[in-house]
Parts: structure tokens; sequence; C-alpha cells
């Protein structure tokens, strides 16, 4: 081996080397057009925090067929950092993507980007009081943010005193009760009429889910938070609230060990789900929190659920180790499996097309 | 300068005849180690001289720190080099960043050096921001990082964020692959990377300046003095690094809609709120009162500024969301090295005591500023470590150390409006080994090592290792080498207690480590060359993983094993050609790092698939050469395409990151003066004005420059 013809091998390898570049641009220029959109089910997928690979699924009850990354398949964009949230409002799809401060706004018929509402700060969930008002809760801001849905804008805020963290919101007549779930213990009156705080209810250890039974009470899931340094104990709690007084009437203590989540009501609105390792169910007028829950665990990490209030039909999901696409069940109203299938990154909340 | 050991002279540095380092780096020279001398003499002084002056340079394989290893010249009539095993290396892999390398980056941090010039892959987060290493297919507490002596492993954390590290603050980078790290540390299931500093004794007074400015606001300043005599040295550096890092590039991950046409508009951003400011300052002190002892003092404090960059996704306020990083390192070492007659002592006391705030505040109009986040953590650690190398017979050694080390954290968020929460934890680890080495006859050494780990008062099991390295023919370098190793690393402080979802009942990973390698190292006139070939498997049982809860945060838990195993090759040739002297240096790795959880469920997809963010193959290649002054280099770094999900999922463009190709060219003009020198060079980075992500949401920026000057004197 001489060094000239080393040198000369060298040389060539470089040429072939230099020759690479990146595809940065494979975004742009993926575009396709979106097909109808039957009656169904939108599933939001968090994606990573972080990587910004949240994405949109749509599944078909009547066909058993879902449709995966809809979002970027249809509009050539990504969907965001964490999808949080879906509301959907005079077939437009309001989605809020928490970690990116901005709500995607969708024609529910295709999934096409016809707007979106920006300059948000951690926003999670969003409600409407009519047609050209909607509030957004937020986990970082310290406001509920006022937008007008139609034009996009933020039209005003509603100070929060102190609570940083704002989360869900339900409305007994013309008052919005939210809850103040990160790191804290209230849950928040405001007068629609006026966009301000009218009260405050002081409830268990981060108060999440909230949700209006069929006897008008209001009724809050209380994580519990966790434990500090080992040395206080957890109280995970379900809370019945009445508007009216608003005062807590009844209180269910879980297991200090519990991590309860993803408090929903069926149709009916006489009966609670949530998540606490597997389904539980709670009748509004049982007096008892039961032994056993209404589905087993089993092998299954169940991260999310949703009620068709139609068909009492229950979607659960499974986000298996939260770094691939996850899994969804369906099942019949009596805990019988109907279907499963895959969507997108930590299947976190669902949203009911009509 | 001791009588008995032949030295030999080159320029007005002394070099030991055996170690390649200049006679005052060499710790066996003041001793005269019976294996520190010449075989052979030297029978042509000219190419002795491109030999030592390109093995200080080049060598970049085989290579550890000058108290380990010795390398015996055999030069004969045909001027074939071989390197002698040294017995207590025997088996062990290890590599060296030649000195092109090092100088050539010693305006970066070692994320940079690292990536461009060794197998280790390193994700990035963004220029400035965090960096973090993953070693023949780990995780990036797997990477210990020793800095003369201590560990810079975060103990709440486990990592090491390779952007803090400056190359300024380092004179020897060197990695110990996989189980050859035993002797340093266990732990280390990727490896280790050591830092070293040293002095050289026969200095007055000398010392550097660099300056520089670059795109986007970037200054750079570098000033490093050394004062002493033969007893006594200092060496005093400081650094000053700043950036507005308000890079523009067309985010193509949002657009708005043109109101007429109904197109997408996408819009041109500036990098926002990532500017950084990092500056530093390192002292040491080395006293050599008599010819058996060294003591050397170092202290090292930085302080780092910087924010971590946005999602190309975000569309949040522009106040919203402003988050600042600040961290305040201290590091103080105290050294003694105490040469005998047969052996020599190594004691090591030092701290590593990192400060770090994080805040996430939001500004509201009409409000306060909103401190989400305000998280201090304090961590520190105390080491005292204690070796003696003890010299049996020439070809028998035996190494005995005691380690002890002090671990404590204190890790608090104060939001302004919520609750504090955090853990103060403190843990006392105690590491006790023994290591035979022997030769058998000119062609095979071999070493058997032992290591007991006592963590928090509890002994885990036995560490062994066996290693041995096989010459087969005498007076060439080729070689073959194995190594067999078990290995533990134990859970982070944040891994057990962060709250939430620290996890208690963690266990600690094993590792099953075997190494085998080959290689060749010769010289063909003013030509040397050197090639190596590793391959590895390692079995990790419990691989510690933070995954996300129902609850919304993180907790970490065990998996079952981890499977990581692969090549790497190593090649290097240093030459000259006509009147252009030229260097050349190649790295390749093929890294396949396979899950073997158990299932979670049968929808289970990740058994058997390469982890996340490891690419599959992974290159970079150097390219210097130089003539009367003018030098030209060359840095090319590839990564194949990494999968961001456990399944490996190709269904979206979300899943995958397309292959990483980078080239950067550095050119510069060299004035010697009389004793001094200056150096005047222009670095382009991203040669092809790549537009590109290293993660799969953070921008990268484009083509870009700085100019530095450098004055040696």
């Amino acid at each position: 081996m001489t060094v000239n013809r080393l040198n000369m091998t060298l040389l060539a390898l470089l040429l072939v080397i230099v020759s690479g570049c990146m595809k940065d641009d494979e975004w742009m220029s993926h575009h396709q057009n979106g097909s109808l959109l039957p009656k169904g089910l939108f599933i939001l997928n968090e994606g990573n925090f972080m990587y910004g690979n949240a994405s949109l699924s749509f599944y078909d009850p009547e066909t058993h067929k879902e449709l995966n990354d809809l979002f970027y398949n249809v509009n050539g964009l990504p969907l965001g950092d964490v999808a949080q949230s879906m509301i959907i409002r005079n077939d437009l799809g309001y989605i809020v993507i928490n970690n990116s401060g901005k709500i995607y706004v969708i024609n529910t018929s295709d999934g096409k980007y016809v707007g979106k509402i920006t300059g948000l700060t951690s926003p999670r969930y969003m409600h409407f009081l009519n047609d050209e008002k909607a509030y957004i809760t937020d986990l970082y801001a310290g406001q509920i943010t006022i937008v007008n849905p139609k034009t996009y804008q933020i039209t005003g805020v509603i100070l929060t005193n102190g609570h940083t963290s704002t989360e869900q919101m339900v409305q007994w007549n013309d008052y919005l009760f939210v809850s103040c779930w990160s790191f804290d213990s209230t849950i928040l009156v405001i007068d629609t009429r006026t966009d301000t705080i009218v009260g405050e209810i002081k409830t268990g250890k981060q108060p999440g889910g909230l949700v209006l039974d069929k006897n008008n009470k209001i009724w809050t899931l209380c994580d519990g938070g966790w434990a500090k340094n080992g040395t206080t104990t957890r109280l995970p709690m379900l809370q019945c609230i009445d508007p009216a007084t608003r005062t807590i009437v009844k209180s269910f203590s879980l297991t200090a060990d519990a991590k309860p989540s993803r408090l929903a009501i069926n149709g009916n609105r006489d009966s609670l789900l949530f998540i606490n390792n597997g389904i539980w169910k709670f009748g509004v007028d049982q007096t008892t929190m039961g032994d056993h829950p209404f589905l087993n665990v089993e092998n299954h990490l169940y991260y999310s659920l949703a009620i068709d209030l139609q068909t009492s039909e229950l979607y659960l999901s499974d986000a298996i180790d939260y770094l691939q696409r996850g899994i969804i069940y369906r099942y019949s109203a009596m805990g019988a499996k109907i279907d499963s299938f895959k969507t997108g990154i930590i299947p976190g909340a669902f949203c009911f097309k009509q | 300068m001791t009588k008995d050991l032949e030295l030999q002279k080159y320029g007005e540095t002394r070099y030991c005849s055996n170690c390649f380092t200049t006679i005052e780096q060499c710790p066996f020279a003041i001793t005269g180690i019976s294996n520190h001398q010449f075989k052979k003499p030297l029978r042509r002084v000219g190419f002795f001289r491109v030999l030592i002056a390109s093995m200080i340079i080049l060598f970049s394989t085989e290579f550890a720190t000058a108290q380990h290893i010795s390398d015996t010249l055999k030069i004969k009539t045909v001027e074939v080099f071989a390197k002698r095993i040294v017995k207590e290396e025997a088996g062990k892999t290890t590599t060296k960043i030649d000195s092109i390398a090092m100088i050539k980056a010693l305006t970066s941090n070692l994320s940079e050096l690292i990536s461009q010039n060794t197998p280790i892959f390193i994700k990035e987060y963004g220029r400035g921001a965090m960096a973090t290493a993953s070693f023949r297919g780990t995780a990036p507490s797997h990477t210990q990082v020793s800095w003369n002596g201590i560990s810079l492993n975060s103990p709440m954390l486990g990592m090491v964020d390779f952007s803090t590290i400056p190359v300024y603050f380092t004179d020897n980078v060197s990695l110990l692959h996989g189980s050859g790290s035993i002797s340093e540390k266990s732990g280390a299931l990727g490896g280790v990377v050591k830092l070293d500093n040293s002095a050289n004794w026969q200095n007055k007074f000398s010392g550097r300046l660099l300056t520089g400015i670059g795109s986007y606001g970037t200054k750079d300043e570098f000033l490093q003095i050394n004062v002493g005599n033969k007893k006594i040295q200092s060496q005093t550096r400081a650094f000053f690094n700043y950036s507005d890092n308000d890079y523009l590039f067309v985010n193509k991950f949002i657009a708005d809609i043109d109101p007429k046409t109904g197109k997408y508009i996408y819009p041109t951003q500036r990098n926002e709120n990532s500017q950084f400011k990092n500056y530093g300052l390192l002292q040491e002190f080395y006293f050599r009162p008599d010819e058996k002892n060294v003591v050397i003092l170092r202290y090292w404090y930085q302080h780092n500024d910087r924010s971590l960059p946005r999602l190309l996704s975000n569309e949040t306020d522009i106040k919203a969301n402003i988050n600042r990083q600040l961290e305040n390192a201290h590091r103080p070492v105290a050294e003694w090295k105490h040469y005998g007659k047969k052996g020599v002592l190594n004691l090591i006391s030092g701290a590593n005591i990192q400060l770090l705030n994080y805040r996430l505040t939001t500004k509201v109009s009409g409000a306060e500023d909103q401190v989400v986040i305000d998280s201090h953590s304090q961590s520190a650690s105390y080491f005292i470590k204690a070796s003696y190398n003890y010299q049996i017979s020439n070809n028998l050694s035996i190494i005995g150390g005691a380690n002890t080390e002090f671990n404590k954290v204190s890790s608090h968020n104060s939001p302004k409006n919520g609750e504090s929460q955090g853990y103060d934890q403190q843990r006392q680890d105690h590491s006790l080994y023994l290591q035979l080495s022997k030769s058998f006859g000119e062609k095979i050494t071999a070493n058997l090592l032992a290591r007991e780990d006592f963590i928090g008062g509890n002994s885990t099991p036995l560490i062994p290792s066996a290693g041995i390295e096989y010459h087969p023919f005498r007076n060439t370098g080729y070689f073959v080498k194995g190594n067999v190793a078990r290995n533990y690393h134990q859970p982070t402080l944040n891994d057990l207690y962060y709250i939430p979802g620290g996890n208690p009942d963690l266990k600690p990973e094993e590792g099953l480590m075997a190494d085998l390698g080959c290689g060749y190292n010769g010289v063909m006139g003013t030509t040397i060359f050197h090639a190596t070939l590793n391959g590895y498997y390692s079995r990790i049982n419990n691989w510690i993983i933070w995954l996300p809860t129902p609850q919304g945060y993180w907790e970490p838990y065990n998996m079952k094993r981890v499977n990581a195993s692969g090549i790497e090759v190593n090649t290097g040739i240093t030459g000259k050609f006509h009147s252009v002297d030229y260097h050349f240096n190649a790295n390749y790795a093929y890294t396949r790092s396979i899950n073997h959880d158990d299932p979670r469920n049968w929808a289970d997809e990740s058994i058997g698939k390469q982890l996340p963010y490891i690419p599959l193959h992974s290159a970079n290649f150097l390219v210097d050469l130089s003539r009367s002054g003018y030098h030209f280099t060359w840095l090319w770094t590839y990564y194949s395409e990494r999968f961001t999900t456990t399944s490996n999922d190709k269904t979206s463009k979300m899943d995958v990151l397309y292959p990483y190709l980078m080239n950067n060219l550095f050119l510069g003009k060299e004035l010697q003066l009389k004793r001094q020198k200056i150096d005047l060079e222009l670095k382009i980075f991203n040669l092809f004005n790549e537009e590109y992500r290293t993660v799969l949401q953070h921008p990268m920026p484009r083509r870009n420059y700085s100019l530095l000057i450098r004055y040696d004197f």
C-alpha cells in the first residue's frame, strides 16, 4: 500500500460523503385531500411533552375504521406539543394544544385547518358561553382567557386571584365552576354575565374533573396530589358540591395510594366513571364507595376514558409505554369488549362528532 | 532530572522515551520504573522526531493516560513501530482524542468535540443548549465523566450535560469503552470520558490568548497563563463565552392561511430567548518538592446562564413560558502522587458542587409575573480516593484502591403561587478494588480486577473484570484483545426520591459486558497509521427508564433487560505528502440497543426494537492539511435516522428523525514568531447551509461563521 494510492482512495471517499444533505422540507410536501368524515369520534393523542408529536385520530363506530395522523395528513402541519382537549361548536372543532399555547380550529367534516387562536400560555380546556364568547383555562397563566371563537381573537381575561392553575369547567345557570388543579385545592365560581369571580369553594387536594349530574349537583375528583417527602398523607377523594349553596355536600375518600383520574358522567347523568387502575363506576345516589371496580385493570394501563352519551358505550385508552402508538378499547355499556384499535402517542382526550 | 533514565531531546521539550509524553508528564520518569526504558537505541533521530511529534498529535486509540500506559519503542532498521502493551491496560478498549482535534475544538464545548471525534452519539437540543451522551447505545447516566479523578456526573441526575464543559479547561480527553472502565469506576455501563490536565515542568512563563467573534452575536474570550519553575508551576485559565443566539429560520411547523389565496404562509422567526452566557476559571498549582512527590491543587469555577429553546410548534404569547437556567459549579481537587521505588501512591480528594436554578416565568398583562416553576437544586459530591500501584516484578503488578464518596442533594421547587415541594437526601458510597496484571512473555498480557461497592452502607455483588491482550508478531503493531466484566449502575437520587415520581424500590442496573478488539499501529517512512476494530456485547438488566404516568408526571421503573451491542472502527493516518502535512481520522460505530423488556400487554410493539434516539450508524471524519503555516480542517459528522418511538414506527414524519449530515470547515494561517505564535482562523459551521433539526422540534442554525485569533506565548 503506498501513501499515494491511499490518498486517492481517501479523496474518492470524501467526494461520496459530501454529496449528502438533510431532508427538512418533507413536512411541506405532505398535503392530502381529506375525505369526508362521518359521525364518529375524534381522539386526541397528546404526544410526548417537548417532542411536539401530538396527533389527531378519528374513529367511525359504524365501520370500525380509524384514521390516524389526520391533522398532519390533511394539513401538512404537525398538531403541536401535548394535545389537551377538544370541543366542537357549529361544525368547527377547537383543539387545545397545551404546550404550544394555541387552539387549532378545524372543519369537523374533513379535518381541514381553518384558523387558530394563538398567544395563550398553557391552555387546558375551552368552554363556550355562546357563539361569540368562550373561556379558556390555563395551567400557568393565573388567568382565564376570554376569546371570540369566530374571530379567533382574545377579548379579555379574568384574573384568578393567585390561583395559577385553572383546569376543567362546568356551567350551572349563569355560573361557571372552575377547578384549580395543580398544587391547588379550590373551585372558583365565575359569574359569566360579568366575567368576575364571585366565590371560591375549598375542596380536597388537586380537584381535576368536574361534571354536573341529573340532580344538578357538581362532582369533582380530587387526585390527592403527591406525598411530600413521604410525610404528608395523601387523601384522594370524590366530592359532591351543591352549586346553589357553593358548599361540599358529600365526600367519598379513596385509599391513600389511589391515583384517580378522568372523571366522566354517562348520558343519563346518573353514573360517574373514573380511572383508578381499573375503571370505577359510582352511582350519583350511592352512599358508599364500592370495593370493586366496574372493569378490572387486568394487564391494561388505562390512561383516559370517554362515554358515548347516546349509546353509553365506553372508550378506554391504554398508552402502553407512552412512547409508542397507544390503543383504544371500545366497550358496551355493560362492559363487554366491542373493538380495539391503535391511534397515536398517548391517546388522552376524546370528542364525539354527532 | 534522574540521570539513570534515558531521555530524548526533541526541540526544547524533553520527552520520556517510552510514554510519548513530555518527561514532566511521565510519572515514571522520576523513579525510572524499568519498563520505561529503551529496548534499543534509536537509529535515526529524524525519524524519531517525526514519530514522536506525530504520536503526540495523533495517537487516538489504545492510549490512555500517562499514569497507566507506557509504550516501548521497538525500532528496527525497517522502521516498523510496535507498541508494547502495558499489562495494567491489557484487554481494555481506550481512545484518546488527538491533539489536532483538541486544538480545533478549543472554543467548543465537550459535546462538539465528542460528537465530531469519537463514536459517542450526542443528543443536542439546540445551539448552546443541553447535550447528553449515548456511549455504546446506553443512556446518558451510563456515561461517566471524570475530571482529574473526580466524577462530574450529578448525583441528582446521574448524567453530565456535555454542553457545559469547555474544551479550554482540559488538556487530555480519553475514552474508556464499556468494560474497560471498571478500573476507573463502577456504573459506567457505556464507558468513561476522562478529562485530565497536566503541567509542563520546563515552563517558566507561557500562555495563550484567544479572542473570537462569530455569527449571532457570539463572543469567545480565553486566557491561559502558565508560570513556574522546576519545583512549582501555576496554570491559570479563564474563559468567557456569550451569544445572542438569535438566528433566523423559516418555521414550517406552523402556518398562517392567506385570506385571499388560502395558501400557507410560513413565518420567518428568530430563535428568541436563547442567549447564553458562560464563564469560568480554572486555577491549578503543581508542586514537586522532590523527585518522589507531586502535589496538585485545582479549583474550577463555572457559571452557565442560558435557556432551553422553544419548540417549533410553539405559538404561545411571546412573553409567556420564558425559561432560564442558571448553573454554578465549584470543583476543588487536591492530589498527591508519591513515586516509590517500586510503586506509585495516588491520593485524591475533591468535590463537585453544582447549584442549579430553573425558572419558568410568564408575564401576564395587568398582573405580576407568574413564576410557574422556581426550582433550586444543590448537588454536592465529596470524594476521597486512594490507590497504590505496586510493581512486584517487571511482569507482575498489583493495584489496590479504595474510594469513598458522599453525595448530597437538595432539590426544591417553590413556584410563586404554589406549594413548595422537593426532597433532601444524601448517600455515602464506598468502593474497594484490587487489580492484578501480568505479562506472559512479550506477546501476552492479562489482568484481573475485582471491585466491591458499598452503596449507602449496603454491599453490592462483586464486580469482576478480566482482560487479555495478545500481540501475535514480534516487532509489528498487530494486536488482539478481549475483556469481560460485570458492572452495576446505582439509581440516581432523583430516580429514588424525586417528587413526584421518585421510586425508592428501584433496583440497580446490572450489566454483563464483553469486548473483543483487534488492530494495527504502524509506521511506514514518515507515515503513521493506525486502525482498530472493536466488537462489544452488553446485557443490561433492570435498565432504568422514566415514563409518563396517567397522573401526568413521570416515574422511573426498571425495564427487564436491554441488550446493547455493536462495532466500533477507528482509523487514522498522519504523514507528509510533498510539502503538505496531512492528518486523517475516521470513526464509525454500528450500535444496536435493543429493548428486551416484558411486553406491557398484547399490543406492545416495543420488544426487540432499537431504543429511541439511538442511531444505528454513526460516523465522523476529520481531515487536517497544512502547508507553510496555512491550514485547512474539515469535519464531517453523520448519524443515521433515529426513532422517536419505542416501537420504531415509521408511519408519520414525527416518528423518525432523518439522517444527520454535518460539514464544518476551518481555514487559517499560523505565523511563527520567535517564541510566539499567532494563529488566525475562520470557522465555517454548517458549510452547506442545511436547514435541519437534531431533535424533533428544535431548529438549528444555518451556515454560520466564527473568526478566531489565537496568540501563544
